[in-house]
């Protein structure tokens, strides 16, 4: 459909107001609005991360196009799908955080604007995220895979014992737990008894499709 | 005698006209946008000093006059004590010197191995070993960092490390307040009491805003350096194109403003402390998202740095030395070279980050000798070249005559006792014969068997034993009240 290939685009351009006012035409239009984020919404954001895979798209286009993406899901699809009681089509839950002591998520919102883009439904707990939080939150939603971001040397230390407290908490084998960052590495992620990392968005994608069996 | 470092400063590519845009930028940034303010403690220092403070918000903005009357007290010259007084540094118009290490790394690369580990105490020892026996290393910081102790007090432990294995200044960060107190109480037991600690500085604390625009609680001790009055280097991180504008000018002026804002804040807790000026003009590369060091903008940062700080009469904490490279290859000897000259060219006094690799990630002990050969060069390149009489050496060209010889002239032995020439002490000039005839040395491998010999050879001088008791308890003491 035109309307959602011009949706997808105006993501793609990091074009907030027109991605709205496309969002709203397609509703206007009766599009389901799943459908909207599906075709729409998420395949731009998909484009934008092929791109930046293959080196032709930087951090900036990722994070626009993420920003662009959320307010019109926020103001105009999420409450459609409300009213629709229709609700996106997902592979599972992802809950996503930055570690306690640490306020860095430009790189958590971009994995979670692709998690998003590839069909999860993203729970992002936001930044300076305690651990206890991480368990207690992952737990109630039910969700499948917990990804904890930090960037500094001294909130690391912390993604070990957010592993630890869900060991604690006898919840460990229920979730899959990744950790991302700049100081993690995959060596980090083996010696805190982490089941993943991964050192960029368009890679976490694939490591979270892989661990879940999905193609 | 102390030491003191070659003078730099010699290079100011932006104009007074530029320099003043960026200083009045920032000035409408502190009056109208203000800072973020994460401590009641601070807030109280901002509004009792006169600041304009939204106490609801958290928000302080600064007028131009506290900035100009802050400036004005800061002092032009800050030195710097070793455990010996040829050790002390003197931080003053564009002398520089160099340090290994930053704040600690994860990772360190093995010597042995050629792999990155985590890194843990025992290398942070090492590095400070290697940083007190490499002549053109002035202060040390860590390279590597303690990942087998608790992380709360991880800082405190590598301070303690290094004021135990070297007797060089050391510059470190603290946790807040607490930390604070804990470090000076460290130093002061190395340097003989707290008046001691004033008079010559063995520590100087390292602490940094959230940029952008925001003092979080942790520079709580910068009140308890500048109350101690011991340096305080307040030196933002941006991420460009993230954190600040993109563009070189935009970052600077929103970091500047933070910079006067530690500036302001050292002077009204206590007026005349010494305070270092510094922005890591990083670079955030949009298709990895690494912060980089080594890059060339990164050298660009601090020539305007050093204008900004000429210009406010204050010294000035660096970065030059780093690389992004995984190894020390060429990128690394490139980078590391360009970096650290351009600090030094910029006239920035205190230069750190020799041997950090990685964009900051790990440390590299053969990248710390490396770079106190790129030190070596930077220091002849940097003398002064004297036109004389004497230099000219005319009557002695006239005395030798066409297809004469200089080699047997005493002249020539006389100013090569002087530094005519440099010799490498690192870097190779042999033959291709001798030099295969030698095993065919790298650099990386040169430099892998320095490390080795001195880690063989070298020790500080060991602390009284009651001045290790001293820092044994209050580490101990840290311990107790600072880890859950």
């Amino acid at each position: 459909m035109q309307i959602l290939d011009e949706l997808a685009s105006s993501v793609e351009q990091m074009d907030p107001d027109m991605v709205i006012v496309l969002s709203k035409r397609a509703l206007d239009a009766d599009i389901d609005p799943a459908d909207i984020v599906e075709n729409g919404i998420a395949k731009g954001l998909r484009r934008v991360g092929e791109r930046f895979e293959k080196g032709e798209a930087f951090l900036t286009d990722l994070v626009g196009a993420a920003a662009a993406a959320k307010e019109a899901l926020e103001s105009v699809l999420r409450p459609a799908m409300a009213k629709a009681r229709t609700s996106q089509r997902s592979f599972g839950k992802v809950v996503l955080g930055t570690v306690s002591g640490d306020i860095h998520d430009i790189g958590k919102n971009i994995v979670a604007a692709m998690l998003f883009a590839s069909g999860f439904e993203v729970l992002d707990l936001g930044t300076d995220v305690s651990v206890g939080d991480f368990a207690s939150k992952s737990n109630e939603v039910g969700a499948r895979i917990v990804g904890a971001s930090a960037l500094l040397s001294t909130s690391l230390p912390v993604q070990r014992e957010i592993v630890s407290e869900f060991v604690k908490r006898r919840i460990r084998d229920r979730h899959i737990l990744l950790v991302g960052g700049a100081p993690a590495t995959e060596q980090w992620a083996k010696d805190i008894k982490a089941d993943g990392y991964a050192p960029n968005a368009v890679d976490a994608v694939k490591l979270v499709k892989s661990l879940l069996g999905l193609k | 005698m102390v030491k003191r470092g070659i003078r730099g400063g010699v290079f100011r590519p932006l104009s007074r006209s530029d320099i003043e845009a960026i200083h009045g930028a920032s000035l409408e940034i502190l009056e109208q946008l203000g800072l973020q303010v994460k401590s009641k403690t601070i807030v109280e220092v901002f509004k009792k000093g006169g600041a304009d403070v939204d106490e609801e918000k958290n928000r302080v903005r600064i007028p131009e006059h506290l900035v100009k009357d802050s400036l004005s007290k800061a002092p032009r010259k800050v030195i710097l004590g070793g455990r010996i007084e040829a050790n002390d540094l003197v931080l003053e118009d564009g002398r520089a010197y160099f340090g290994l290490g930053g704040t600690p790394t994860p990772y360190t690369l093995d010597i042995e191995s050629g792999d990155f580990r985590p890194s843990t105490s025992d290398d942070v020892i090492k590095a400070s070993v290697l940083g007190d026996a490499l002549p053109n290393i002035s202060f040390v910081m860590s390279l590597g960092g303690a990942s087998d102790v608790s992380h709360e007090i991880a800082w405190l432990h590598e301070a303690s490390l290094m004021l135990k294995n070297t007797e060089k200044p050391i510059v470190y960060a603290a946790a807040g307040a607490e930390g604070a107190r804990y470090l000076l109480a460290m130093g002061a037991a190395v340097a003989g009491g707290f008046d001691n600690l004033a008079r010559r500085p063995i520590v100087t604390l390292f602490s940094e805003p959230i940029t952008p625009l925001v003092m979080p609680s942790i520079n709580e001790a910068v009140i308890e350096f500048a109350k101690a009055r011991v340096p305080v280097a307040y030196a933002p991180g941006p991420m460009p194109g993230a954190s600040t504008p993109i563009t070189l000018a935009g970052e600077h002026a929103v970091c500047n403003a933070e910079c006067l804002a530690g500036v302001v804040l050292v002077q009204l807790v206590s007026p005349g402390a010494p305070v270092l000026y510094g922005i890591h003009t990083s670079v955030l590369d949009m298709r990895t998202g690494s912060v980089c060091y080594g890059a060339p903008e990164w050298g660009l940062g601090w020539l305007i740095v050093g204008q900004l700080a000429e210009y406010y009469g204050i010294p000035t904490f660096g970065s030059g030395g780093a690389t992004d490279s995984k190894c020390p290859d060429a990128q690394a000897g490139a980078e590391a070279f360009m970096n650290a000259f351009l600090n030094t060219v910029a006239g920035i006094n205190l230069i750190h980050n020799c041997g950090t690799i990685a964009h900051g990630s790990s440390g590299s002990l053969e990248m710390g000798v490396i770079c106190d050969e790129i030190i070596n060069y930077i220091q002849r390149l940097l003398m002064e070249i004297e036109i004389s009489d004497e230099t000219l050496a005319v009557d002695l060209i006239r005395r030798i005559g066409p297809a004469g010889s200089f080699m047997a002239e005493k002249h020539t032995r006389t100013h090569l006792d002087k530094g005519a020439i440099l010799h490498p002490k690192l870097f190779n000039r042999q033959a291709i014969a001798d030099w295969k005839a030698k095993g065919q040395l790298s650099t990386r491998d040169e430099a892998r068997l320095k490390v080795k010999t001195i880690l063989q050879e070298h020790k500080a001088s060991a602390l009284p034993s009651e001045v290790l008791q001293q820092i044994d308890e209050i580490l101990r003491q840290a311990s107790r009240t600072m880890t859950k």
